[in-house]
């Protein structure tokens, strides 16, 4: 006989019940595993195999495509590309690919990819990464476009391997634009704005001049640069748009007219004019061209940019005695406030995109040199050791510095990668480069 | 009806009464007047004129006309008188009569009246005697079957009271039973409480001694596995290639699965980073791992399955 007096005994609440499943859910995880932490990694370079790319086009290509994309990713400092001549061999696609082979090797990842015609004069290009340890894709894209545009078919290639391995969008597709003097034979000086990728080649002149050109700012859209020409025996600020050439003097006042800057939203340009006596820092309504003077002081302030907010402006001015950098609230009082104080010349400062670093031309021990300095704690990183250092320029993606340096007497253009400190020269061209400016992403 | 058969010690009463109600019966018949009033004897002596006031008024006038003589009228007025006594006289004789007739027969009617009370009252009691005797006799039954009653009642009472004492009896026994057998309860009890104090105290000596052991083992055991953890975290360590520009608090949680050669069976994510380059990063350090570095024997069994943190300091 069941005892159901004994049953109506034993009856429980639905929430305990629950709470007591509860507890069981809870202790099944409790019970698990050993957890180990891995509280660090090596930053040593990932070592990733570029296989070279099969060429199915029957003709023979202007560009190594496998060549550009293991140079971008080596120049970062955050790769290790697999040198050739070790590879054991050479697959372009899935079926040909030996993981062990390539885990023996020592390398995580494995890029290869081919080259298809696609149409008269235009090009395919198919890549695939795979994880060697875990043989699994990772990604397989394909890019098309022109014989000339193979190079930029090679970038995108790049741009996908290292968002997908650094978790950051590449910058491989950005372009530079820097300034050369070619001296010539009678003294006489040519003066040439280039616009090149930014690994340096593929470079475009855009304006050339007798006399200087100095300070090239990208709009924020990547269409248009504003600069300081000299043409005009006096210097004058321009802005021209990249594709057409078509340029428009934006001032033409007594005195200096320096270091134009765009905002972030391609509305102002800041600079610096000394059309009221010294040099002070002005913000310019590019449609209407109408001034606003941001600084006055007896002192000389220059060399303005803007945050990536738009809302603070960091300049120089030798209002200490030497050159420090300063910086102004657009939006609120405007008060102007000394950020450097570690050495007596920091000058020409540059925000890093997410706004929590500067970028300066540091000077200690008679050297100029790259640094860099935590807004929130004020540290300051040297970040180059060469030097004569000028015009600091960070990469959209934050992940690289381009600054005018000298070597062999000659004005160069190098390169850092902030997070490993790699650095390298970008291909010397004749003549001087200098005051390099990077543009923002342009795709 | 059926049961109230005559009793046959009754019947020589009833016979008796019936008798004695005959023999009243006849008696009232000739002695009852039978309602016929005899002829009631008038006195001769009383001769009674009804004399009104207008008859005497007429007498007088009749008388009237003679002039009376003053003798005469004297006379006349003797005589009257005289006659006026003499009738009041008989007038109070005869009254006196009728009140005798009357007396006489109110007291003949007080005789009847009188007899036929007594006779009632006779016959009243009569019936009380006979209600009596009926109610002596109901009486007897009643007490005759109150007693019959009380026999039976004697009789189930006793029959109540043997079974009361069987009941008791049996009830007795069982008790007997069940205390017999709760004391024997009891004693096996106590010897089983006996018996497990002794397990327990033997258990719990043994089980001292496991966890003695247990905790010299566990301190090897330990020491080993933080020996083998350290030497998966090197062996970790030196592949993972920590990609730049993580955001702080970057975690990612994977599970491995290893044969007890140390051979990798599985990688899974189970908790990502919300970075993929991150979650790769860590994925491809654990599969980067030829063999790893485990213990042999029973300690392996923690390592058979675990979870590599991935949690970068600065």
């Amino acid at each position: 006989m069941i005892d159901w007096k004994g049953f109506r005994m034993v009856h429980v609440k639905p929430t305990w019940l629950l709470i007591v499943l509860l507890g069981m859910l809870a202790m099944v995880p409790a019970r698990a595993e050993l957890v180990i932490e891995i509280t660090q990694g090596s930053r040593e370079a990932i070592p990733v195999a570029i296989v070279p790319f099969a060429n199915r086009t029957g003709n023979a290509l202007p560009e190594d495509i496998a060549k550009i994309v293991s140079d971008d990713l080596q120049r970062t400092g955050q790769f290790n590309p697999l040198d050739r001549g070790r590879m054991l061999s050479l697959p372009s696609s899935s079926t040909e690919v030996f993981f062990r082979d390539w885990r023996m090797l020592g390398q995580r990842y494995l890029l290869i990819g081919s080259i298809d015609p696609a149409g008269p004069g235009r090009y395919q290009v198919r890549a695939e990464l795979y994880d060697v340890n875990t043989s699994e894709r990772i990604f397989g894209e394909v890019v098309s476009g022109s014989e000339r545009s193979l190079r930029d078919l090679a970038h995108l290639v790049s741009d996908s391997v290292y968002e997908a391995l650094t978790g950051v969008r590449g910058v491989f597709s950005t372009k530079i634009a820097y300034v050369t003097l070619h001296k010539g034979a009678k003294g006489a000086s040519r003066y040439q704005l280039e616009v090149a990728d930014a690994d340096g080649r593929n470079a475009n002149v855009i304006l050339t001049s007798e006399q200087p050109i100095m300070s090239p700012s990208w709009s924020p859209d990547g269409r248009q640069l504003a600069y300081v020409s000299f043409e005009g025996r006096r210097p004058s600020i321009y802005i021209q748009e990249i594709a057409s050439g078509r340029r428009t003097k934006l001032t033409n006042f007594q005195g200096l007219n320096s270091a134009p800057t765009w905002s972030p939203d391609g509305r102002s340009l800041a600079m610096a004019l000394s059309k009221d006596g010294n040099a002070e820092i002005y913000i310019m309504d590019i449609q209407t061209k109408k001034l606003e003077r941001i600084t006055n002081h007896w002192a000389i302030d220059t060399e303005p940019a803007w945050s990536p907010d738009g809302r603070t402006l960091v300049f120089t001015s030798d209002r200490g005695g030497g050159p420090q950098i300063y910086k102004v609230d657009l939006a609120g009082s405007r008060k102007e406030t000394r950020l450097t104080f570690e050495g007596n010349y920091n000058a020409r400062p540059r925000f890093s995109p997410d706004g929590k670093k500067l970028y300066f031309v540091h000077q200690r021990s008679g050297a100029f040199r790259m640094a860099s300095m935590e807004l929130q704690s004020g540290e300051l990183t040297i970040l180059s050791d060469t030097g004569l250092d000028e015009s600091p320029s960070v990469a959209p993606n934050g992940s690289m510095l381009i600054y005018g340096t000298s070597k062999g007497g000659q004005g160069v253009l190098a390169v850092i990668a902030v997070e490993t400190g790699a650095k390298f020269l970008l291909p010397s061209r004749q003549g001087e480069v200098r005051e390099p400016a990077w543009s923002p992403f342009l795709n | 009806m059926s049961k109230f058969k005559l009793d046959p010690s009754y019947r020589k009463p009833i016979a008796y009464a019936i008798l004695l109600h005959l023999v009243f019966a006849g008696l009232l018949a000739f002695t009852w007047p039978f309602k016929k009033d005899r002829p009631v004897a008038t006195p001769r002596h009383v001769n009674a004129v009804m004399v009104t006031e207008d008859m005497v008024k007429e007498m007088l006038a009749q008388q009237q006309p003679p002039q009376p003589d003053p003798a005469e009228l004297q006379r006349q007025q003797q005589e009257e008188e005289r006659r006026r006594q003499e009738q009041a006289r008989q007038e109070q004789q005869r009254r006196q009569e009728q009140e005798k007739l009357r007396l006489a027969e109110q007291k003949k009617r007080e005789e009847q009246k009188r007899q036929e009370e007594q006779r009632k009252k006779e016959q009243a009691r009569k019936l009380a005697e006979q209600k009596k005797r009926e109610e002596q006799k109901r009486q007897e039954e009643q007490k005759k079957r109150e007693e019959q009653k009380k026999q039976e009642e004697r009789r189930k009472q006793e029959e109540a009271r043997k079974k009361e004492q069987q009941r008791q009896e049996q009830e007795r026994k069982a008790r007997e039973e069940r205390e017999r057998k709760l004391a024997e309860e009891a004693r096996l009890a106590e010897q089983r409480l006996a018996q497990e104090a002794a397990e327990a105290e033997r258990r719990l000596r043994e089980a001292y001694e496991q966890e003695q052991a247990a905790r010299r083992n566990q301190q090897l055991e330990a020491t080993e596995q933080a020996r083998y953890v350290g030497l998966i975290q090197g062996a970790i360590e030196r592949r993972w290639i920590e990609p730049p520009n993580v955001a702080p608090n970057t975690q990612a949680t994977l599970r491995i699965r290893l044969l007890p050669t140390g051979e990798l069976v599985s990688v899974e994510l189970v908790r990502s980073s919300g970075n993929a380059a991150f979650d790769r990063s860590a994925l491809s350090a654990a599969s980067a791992v030829n063999r790893y570095p485990v213990p042999q024997g029973a300690l392996f069994e923690k390592f058979r399955v675990f979870e590599l943190l991935f949690n970068p300091k600065g």
